[in-house]
């Protein structure tokens, strides 16, 4: 149990170092503003103000977490390896969403907001569904995903005007 | 069962939501009344057949928006078809231009702008195209401008008298500009070709400004002759000057300020821009519908109320002419903005 | 006047605009994605054609309606509806988790309407005062307000006070994409036109609360959960007895005086209101330790706050012709439309209209609680919905809020990038409210200390009492947070390490 308290302060520690010296090593190409009126502050100040702070931060953690795993260790506690791939499969569902959803809006502005909310309602409905009850839920998780997307995309489209990407519909007019 | 349940609860929920909408915009569709429609389209066979989309550069709320929307309800009575208007904003109207400046050049994309936006963000250099990335379809209308304003109290009454103060007493003078947009150009030029000495403060968009000048923060301030009037009537404020390069037609005992300082002329007139590319055919139809849509009593009275101006619409050759002019004079401002 | 103004909304017409305003508000501000602000937006075209009183009045009902809506999906799904509703979940959520969700939605909906109401009466009593006030914050108060509503992070953060400053901070990074306020030169854009808007509000609180909610149900799917847990849902009445509304009238109060206050400053906003009410109302409970495990208190004093903004919001706007934030600037919009001109003259030129928008609000303020009282059957129902239909549905409509809020495909891929950002932060332990907070005040904090860095030569601090007051406060509660904070966490090791204790003995 506390094996992975240690490791939620490193991993996450070392990310955030990682991307706020990314952060701040690109301040400085920023162009910034000499004309009328401009302050004697720049527009650099506050981005190095939250990237060092977040730095800072981020190095606390990763403190932190290396004295919460000493500790651990001297406690006699063993450090478990878990791979990457077991912790994906873990989450499987969640790593499905994510690539659904990333499907969902990548492919959205070339086919359009009809086709693909219909196919990912269907596939979302699925994910979330337990795998023994998929036969049960493909007909209402179909009608769900036909009904639910063409009600929005004929209320968000036509009525509230909201430029919901046609796609390759467009031949139909629409 | 219980699936079949849910699944109308869920329907009845999105179904709920067609009703309220559906109920309340019905009204925005237009009253035509006229049916010259075949008349100005015959310029480009088969045009207008479906619907036009006029995408407008600023918010809903502002004058940009507003003009765009009363256009194309005009425009549905003259054309025939439906004229959709919708806003895509950010960065000064940069963001939608952006986007669509290349557009669909079938004839049914336009964009909505203004073009102290349009030539103000090239000469700022927060885009680097102009008017010449677009095929301009029609000026058709003006801005009650912006007004330099000072409180009632201040011993200054003339724009002169308000650069030969600041020259008096150097960076003593607090002026309250927004970096970037028109309002700094003004600020750039009252500085470098007027002479003023001012300490220049930013105070941010028209309220801000208002407030920064009740609240005693800056000494002057520019600001949308409509922010101002109240102020003025009520006596809390006055008006040195209006930056138009002549007064509103219905205001029209101001003095300008390019009496004083001659560059000092920002005319922000509202603009239908088409994607490069668009047909000239089309476009002159559509300049040519513009012109008969502005033409009514019922458009006259309305850019009296609400531009305290007189319509001003321009075909395209001359929208064109119009639009070179302002650009040549903003771009002689680029070496000191 | 008042009489005309009166008359004016009581026509049959303006009466059944401000319902349907209220009900498409409710629902705008209930589906997580679409705002308020959103839904203003739309509608405000429509009122162009229709008279000034009938369209300000039912603009009114859309942001009375919208931002009382928000309550209704941070309760039931735990995804706050609109900006103004994130501290709504933190009491709410649990409260429903219970069982008791007819009671929290009670509780949020008579106290939006309370909290409303309140609003509605300082601005016809003290509008001309409070503006004073409101003009006395220039960049340096703004510059003092915004340290101090960023220390109240700290009493937000929980017990692990690195990681909740991290997400703040990292709000607040995510707040410099874009144009840099003052000078719009473009920061982090990587030549992306689209960043140089920066991120909308709409789209992070869509990423951190909608989506991490959807992935924190995927993971969950093969726990062989009950998909109806709560069909035991009861609702008597209100929701509450008259004993607990009674004990609740102080937090309320307060609450909406809080929210009324930051309304009147522009440039804040309900976002900001509601956690910082929820945060003094927590530290100055006699049970601070219950906020969070689903008390009435945090509903009503998040509740009660945002609605309180938005009659704080009308001030500055009709005396002086200042917006607030998004949503008051359309209102601007749309009242300027119809050649009323908020200002200081606004009573003597168009006093009916001003009447007639206080008495819309008033109306709308019983619309909208008579229409989600009785809607709180059919909004439970929700919760008999199968989450997994109901929360895909949930993600479409965030992308079309997503996509509604500039008309950019571009921000949907923000809104996923959001999400998966949210779903990491989560699973290491960093809280994603305060980012929020973050977020929002961020830019007003540069834009505040760069205008004072402006000042500083001709105008030094000591002239600015308000400055000091507020300075003087953040130092006070940053060492009162920091010392609650040590407590808290020192009760929680405690309680862990007995709780180890005794699984260790169970063994």
């Amino acid at each position: 149990m506390k094996n992975k308290q240690y490791k939620l302060d490193i991993i996450p520690g070392i990310v955030l170092a990682v991307f706020s010296i990314a952060y701040l090593s690109m301040i400085p190409s920023i162009q910034t503003f000499t004309g009328l009126g401009s302050t004697p502050l720049t527009n650099h100040f506050i981005p190095y103000l939250w990237g060092g702070v977040l730095l800072f931060l981020s190095l606390w953690i990763i403190v932190r977490g290396l004295r919460k795993r000493k500790k651990y260790l001297a406690e006699g506690g063993k450090i478990e390896k878990t791979s990457l791939k077991a912790i994906l499969m873990e989450k499987r569902e969640v790593v499905a969403s994510f690539i659904a959803l990333g499907l969902y809006v990548g492919l959205m502005g070339v086919i359009g907001f009809l086709i693909t909310t219909v196919v990912y309602l269907f596939v979302q409905i699925l994910i979330l569904t337990p795998r023994e009850k998929w036969k049960k839920n493909y007909v209402p998780a179909a009608i769900t995903a036909v009904v639910a997307g063409v009600v929005l995309f004929f209320i968000f489209r036509y009525v509230l005007n909201v430029l919901l990407p046609v796609g390759i519909l467009s031949v139909f007019g629409l | 069962m219980k699936r079949m349940f849910a699944l109308l609860l869920t329907l009845a929920m999105v179904l709920s939501l067609a009703a309220c909408g559906g109920s309340s915009s019905s009204s925005s569709s237009s009253t035509s009344s006229s049916s010259s429609s075949t008349e100005t389209s015959s310029a480009d066979e088969g045009w207008p057949g479906k619907t036009i989309n006029v995408y407008v550069t600023h918010a809903a709320g502002g004058d940009t928006d507003y003009m765009a929307r009363q256009l194309c309800t005009a425009l549905e009575g003259v054309l025939g078809v439906s004229v959709v208007a919708t806003n895509v904003t950010g960065s000064n109207g940069a963001t939608c231009m952006q986007q669509y400046k290349d557009g669909d050049k079938d004839g049914y994309t336009f964009i909505a702008t203004n073009t102290a936006a349009l030539n103000g963000n090239e000469a700022t250099g927060m885009v680097d195209f102009g008017y010449d990335a677009f095929e301009p379809v029609a000026v058709y209308g003006i801005q009650s401008g912006e007004n330099i304003v000072v409180p009632a109290d201040a011993p200054y009454d003339t724009l002169q008298e308000l650069i030969d103060a600041s020259i008096a007493n150097p960076g003593q003078i607090k002026y309250g500009t927004s970096t970037g947009g028109g309002v700094y150009i003004q600020t750039c030029v009252l500085t470098n070709l007027g002479g003023a000495q001012f300490n220049i403060i930013d105070a941010g968009d028209g309220a801000n400004r208002l407030t920064a000048l009740l609240g005693g923060e800056v000494d002057a301030t520019s600001l949308p002759y409509s922010t101002a009037a109240d102020y003025i009537e009520n006596g809390q404020l006055k008006s040195l000057c209006t930056c138009l390069s002549k007064a509103p037609d219905l205001i029209p005992n101001q003095p300008a300020a390019s009496d004083t300082v001659p560059e000092l002329k920002i005319d922000t007139e509202y603009v239908l821009l088409a994607p490069k590319g668009t047909p000239a055919e089309i476009v002159e139809a559509m300049n040519a519908a513009v012109l008969e849509a502005t033409g009514t009593d019922d458009w006259n009275t309305m850019v009296n109320d609400y531009c305290f101006q007189n319509p001003f619409v321009l075909n395209v050759e001359d929208t064109i002419a119009n639009l070179k002019e302002q650009r040549d004079l903003f771009q002689s401002f680029v070496p000191f903005l | 006047m008042i009489l005309q103004g009166l008359t004016e909304v009581l026509q049959p017409m303006t009466i059944i605009l401000i319902a349907i305003g209220t009900v498409v508000g409710i629902v705008f501000g209930s589906i997580p994605g679409l705002t308020a602000t959103m839904a203003i937006v739309m509608f405000l075209p429509v009122t162009y054609s229709m008279t000034a009183s009938e369209g300000i009045s039912m603009l009114m009902a859309l942001y009375i309606g919208g931002i009382s809506g928000g309550l209704i999906s941070a309760i039931l799904l735990n995804i706050p509806g609109t900006p103004s509703s994130v501290a709504t979940c933190f009491d709410g959520k649990p409260l429903a988790d219970k069982g008791e969700a007819g009671k929290a939605l009670g509780t949020g909906v008579v106290f939006s309407f309370i909290g409303t109401i309140i609003g509605i009466g300082l601005l016809m009593v003290l509008a001309p005062a409070l503006c004073d006030f409101a003009l006395k914050f220039q960049a340096y108060e703004y510059c003092a307000l915004t340290v101090f509503s960023l220390s109240m992070v700290i009493a937000l953060t929980g017990h692990d006070m690195p990681k909740g400053l991290i997400s703040a901070v990292l709000g607040a990074l995510l707040a410099t994409v874009g144009l840099a306020p003052i000078d719009s030169k473009p920061r982090f854009t990587f030549g992306l036109y689209q960043l140089n808007n920066g991120f909308a509000l709409v789209v992070l609180l869509i990423g951190l609360f909608a989506i991490a909610e959807v992935m924190s149900y995927a993971e969950t799917v093969r726990q062989n959960q009950d998909f109806t847990i709560r069909s035991n849902v009861k609702i008597k009445g209100v929701g509450f007895t008259f004993k607990e509304f009674v004990g609740q009238i102080r937090n309320a109060i307060v609450s909406a005086l809080i929210g009324v206050g930051i309304g009147i400053l522009p440039g804040i906003g309900g976002g900001v209101s509601c956690m910082i009410s929820y945060t003094v109302s927590k530290n100055t409970s006699k049970h601070r330790e219950l906020y969070g495990t689903g008390i009435m208190d945090g509903v009503v004093a998040s509740e009660a706050a945002n609605n309180g903004t938005i009659g704080g919001a009308m001030i500055p706007l009709l005396s002086l012709g200042i917006p607030g934030d998004a949503a008051t600037a359309m209102l601007l919009g749309g009242l300027q439309v119809h050649n009323v001109a908020p200002g200081p003259l606004i009573y003597e030129k168009s006093g009916n209209v001003v009447y007639a928008i206080f008495f819309a609000m008033v109306l709308s303020a019983i619309f909208m609680m008579l229409f989600m009282l009785l809607g709180m059957r059919f909004f439970v129902s929700v919760l008999k919905v199968p989450k997994n239909y109901l929360l895909p549905v949930v993600v479409v409509l965030c992308a079309i809020g997503a996509i509604g809020n500039a008309n950019m495909l571009f921000d949907t891929y923000c809104m996923v990038g959001f999400g998966l950002m949210s779903y990491l932060l989560i699973k290491s332990k960093v809280p994603t409210v305060p980012m929020i907070l973050g977020f929002i005040l961020g830019p007003t904090f540069e834009q505040n200390l760069r205008r004072v860095s402006q000042l500083t030569s001709s105008d030094p601090f000591w002239n600015h009492p308000i400055f000091c007051v507020l300075i003087i406060a953040t130092v006070f509660v940053v060492i009162f947070s920091v010392r609650s904070n040590l407590k808290d966490a020192k009760r929680a090791e405690q309680a862990e390490l007995e709780a180890m204790q005794k699984a260790g003995s169970d063994e």
